[in-house]
């Protein structure tokens, strides 16, 4: 059967969208407003802001890439094309993996689907501590309706997949909290490849809900085109310049494109926003573009079981557990959300971090394994400062993110949970995804092994597809880049609507964070710029 | 892989305190100590190869091997190391610069005759190593008290091990069997109406 990729019919109707890889001169690109990046911001925004009659041109250094790409169901394609750095990025010391998007969509094109309202302990914490105003979770609840509504956003109503009833499983047995995850998705086929691309558009990624949304009303879509520089003048953006890239996306094909608009949206999250910001040498009185990065650090826990898991198939996450997210001594280590990953081979087999026997040993019935996450909630103590963004000598980011002794105190809490959690599901044996682990056989012996286990990075397996902050919103221009309404403190035409904008991190997978305050500042910038061209 | 089972000698430890100021300290060294011993390094790329050097290709050809085990097949197994060279290839060439860099530094710092027995403790060119020496070494870094042998060990890991997991033969050697069938079916079957 033949899936529509919406694409195919959308163009044979007019739809505006090129491919900068083919342009063969120097041109210039118009619009009411510009946004970099079609991902969970910059797609919610688009639509909102063409809805709104706005002329917008949205601008993506990722390939456009549709269902009829992802056909294949391919772990391998995946990485090499829909990922930042052919997900080879990582922290500037190499000891972070960092899963980010790359494409038309960004991460919603390959994220699992998980879709959170942001927790009420967050958004009070916003509010105290970094003078977010207006943004309460009773002040935010129509905007995660709105968005619930808008992209298919509900508890997933199947039965969790083999993998993800391990964790359902053990808290039950241990009494610990447990919840169905809510998911973005219609007509879902319950495969478990949305981290490759969703072959039947069932993931209502921005790539088949938002950008085809503003596509539908005049919105144009350049992809392959890369933003260098932002220029401006007396406090105002001026406009962009950019570079078209090649089929590849590598590198630039050597055309240029300048773009003019009256206002101009960030929305190319937390590493790319801050580099172009540093690049440009736009004014930040105060330092803070680039800081307090935060990537919900995650590690990682390998189980095997007695029933077949085969955890590459079945809707990659449907259970998740806060039994240690918002109780605990957070003066002592911060608190963290149990989830499960999908067994995709290669990303399960690249953690595991053995060689020769033993990675034969442990990975050769991979059918049998199940594997645990935890998402360190950081940034919500002042020995969880996040990281950074810099540039190099040639503007490209370079992402560092030291581990604090509280940070590691939080993640051997964690390790500890997922394996005592593991083994109340009936797992044969654990092992921590770190190179001093050996397997254990019970639960008694694991604690034992993980109490000594050191805490250091790379010996421990940690990996991010989370990237939050950078670009910080709050009242207090000394504090924040930006305004609750995503408006720059100091350029007037500029806003950034996305991830990077958080004063921390979610304590929970962030797109629908990032969807419900996109909508209402698009919906805000939206009514500020039509007041501006009725006045 | 305790850290007991693999002893760093007092000399080796002090020859690595000494050159762990800091990963760009380390790494520099390597590539300084290549230019004093008058060891041309290539700077492009091998034949049919984007990223990785001459150099970079025979370590490649000589860890995989041993990183792999049975995870590698007996049959065919040079074409499988060359698909596997092909895609750690390409997944060094999508890098940006600055992990393009931090790679060729390492790159240069294993493939520089002195600085690879010092820091490897295999005295021998890679494809000519020993599988117990190359073993040897794996277990040294994955072991060592320094964080940046440490990461040098989990980058060659996670290039070798992730890439060949996303092979056809790699699919089949940890028991994955494929896509989902009835969706790659589904979707892959032409429609009756196409001509």
């Amino acid at each position: 059967m033949a899936i529509n990729n919406l694409y195919t019919d959308g163009l044979a109707a007019g739809w505006d969208v090129r491919d900068a890889s083919t342009f063969t001169a120097d041109q210039t690109l118009e619009a009411d407003v510009a946004i970099i990046g079609t991902g969970a911001g910059g797609g919610t925004t688009a639509e909102i802001l063409a809805q709104a009659g706005l002329k917008v041109l949205m601008i993506e250094e990722g390939p456009l890439k549709t269902s009829d790409d992802f056909k294949d169901m391919q772990e391998g394609r995946a990485y090499a094309e829909l990922y930042q750095e052919g997900s080879g990025r990582t922290t500037a010391d190499g000891a972070i993996t960092v899963l980010q998007g790359r494409s038309v969509g960004g991460t919603t094109t390959v994220n699992w689907t998980s879709s959170f309202r942001t927790p009420p302990e967050t958004l009070a914490h916003w509010a105290n501590t970094h003078a977010v105003k207006g943004w309460s979770t009773d002040e935010a609840k129509s905007w995660f309706d709105n968005r619930s509504e808008r992209l298919g956003i509900a508890p997933w109503a199947m039965a969790p997949n083999a993998n993800n009833a391990v964790l359902q499983r053990g808290c039950e047995k241990l009494g610990w909290e447990w919840h169905v995850i809510p998911r973005n998705v219609r007509g879902c086929w319950n495969s478990g490849y949305c981290g490759y691309g969703c072959p039947v558009n069932a993931k209502q990624s921005m790539l088949v809900s938002t950008v085809p949304g503003a596509l539908q009303h005049q919105a144009t879509l350049v992809h392959r085109l890369k933003v260098e520089r932002i220029k401006s003048q007396s406090g105002q953006v001026t406009g962009l310049e950019a570079v078209a890239l090649n089929t590849a996306g590598l590198a630039p094909t050597g055309v240029k494109v300048q773009i003019k608009a009256r206002h101009y949206v960030l929305a190319g999250g937390a590493i790319n926003n801050p580099a172009l910001l540093l690049r440009s040498e736009l004014t930040d009185p105060h330092g803070l573009v680039g800081q307090r990065t935060f990537i919900h650090p995650v590690v990682f826990t390998y189980a095997q079981m007695p029933e077949d898991i085969s955890g590459w198939y079945g809707a990659p996450q449907s259970i998740a557990s806060d039994e240690f997210q918002w109780k605990g001594n957070f003066d002592q280590a911060p608190g963290f959300k149990l989830e499960i990953p999908p067994i995709y081979p290669a990303l399960i087999a690249a953690l595991f971090g053995r060689s020769g026997s033993a990675l034969v040993e442990g990975l050769a019935d991979m059918p049998h394994l199940s594997v645990m996450l935890a998402l360190v909630r950081d940034g919500f103590h002042e020995q969880s400062v996040g990281g950074s963004v810099k540039i190099d000598d040639a503007g490209n980011p370079v992402f560092d993110y030291d581990v604090t002794d509280y940070v590691f105190r939080g993640f051997r809490n964690a390790l500890l949970r997922m394996t005592e959690a593991q083994f109340a599901a009936g797992a044969t044996r654990v092992m921590s995804a770190h190179l001093d682990s050996p397997w254990a056989n019970s639960w008694a012996e694991a604690k034992a092994q993980i109490a000594e286990l050191p805490m250091k990075k790379f010996r421990l397996a940690i990996g991010t597809a989370h990237l939050m902050g950078g670009c910080a919103m709050g009242e207090d221009a000394r504090r924040a880049v930006v305004n609750t309404d995503g408006a720059h403190h100091q350029i007037e035409n500029l806003s950034i609507i996305d991830g990077s904008v958080f004063p921390t991190s979610i304590g929970a997978n962030p797109q629908l964070s990032i969807y419900a305050l996109a909508a209402r500042n698009a919906t805000r910038l939206a009514a500020r710029l039509g007041s501006a061209v009725a006045g | 892989m305790s850290q007991a089972t693999v002893p760093v000698t007092a000399l080796h430890r002090r020859d690595f305190l000494k050159l762990s100021m800091g990963s760009a300290a380390l790494l520099s060294v390597g590539a300084l100590t290549a230019g004093l011993s008058g060891c041309a390094k290539h700077e492009s790329p091998a034949e049919g190869f984007a990223y990785l050097r001459p150099d970079d290709v025979a370590l490649f050809a000589g860890l995989i091997p041993v990183m792999l085990g049975k995870l590698l097949p007996q049959e065919r197994r040079d074409h499988h190391i060359q698909t596997l060279l092909l895609g750690i290839d390409v997944t060094g060439n999508g890098l940006q610069a600055p992990g393009q860099k931090a790679l060729r530094q390492l790159f240069d710092l294993l493939n520089t005759g002195l600085m690879r027995r010092l820091t490897t403790g295999v005295s021998k060119p890679w494809q000519q190593a020993e599988a117990a020496e190359i073993s040897a070494f794996f277990d040294r870094w994955s072991s060592s008290r320094i964080g940046l042998f440490n990461g040098g060990y989990r980058a060659l890991n996670k290039l070798i091990v992730g890439g060949w997991v996303a092979t056809p033969e790699g699919y089949r050697a940890v028991g994955y069997p494929g896509p989902w069938q009835p969706m790659y079916e589904a979707i892959n079957t032409p429609t009756p109406t196409a001509a």
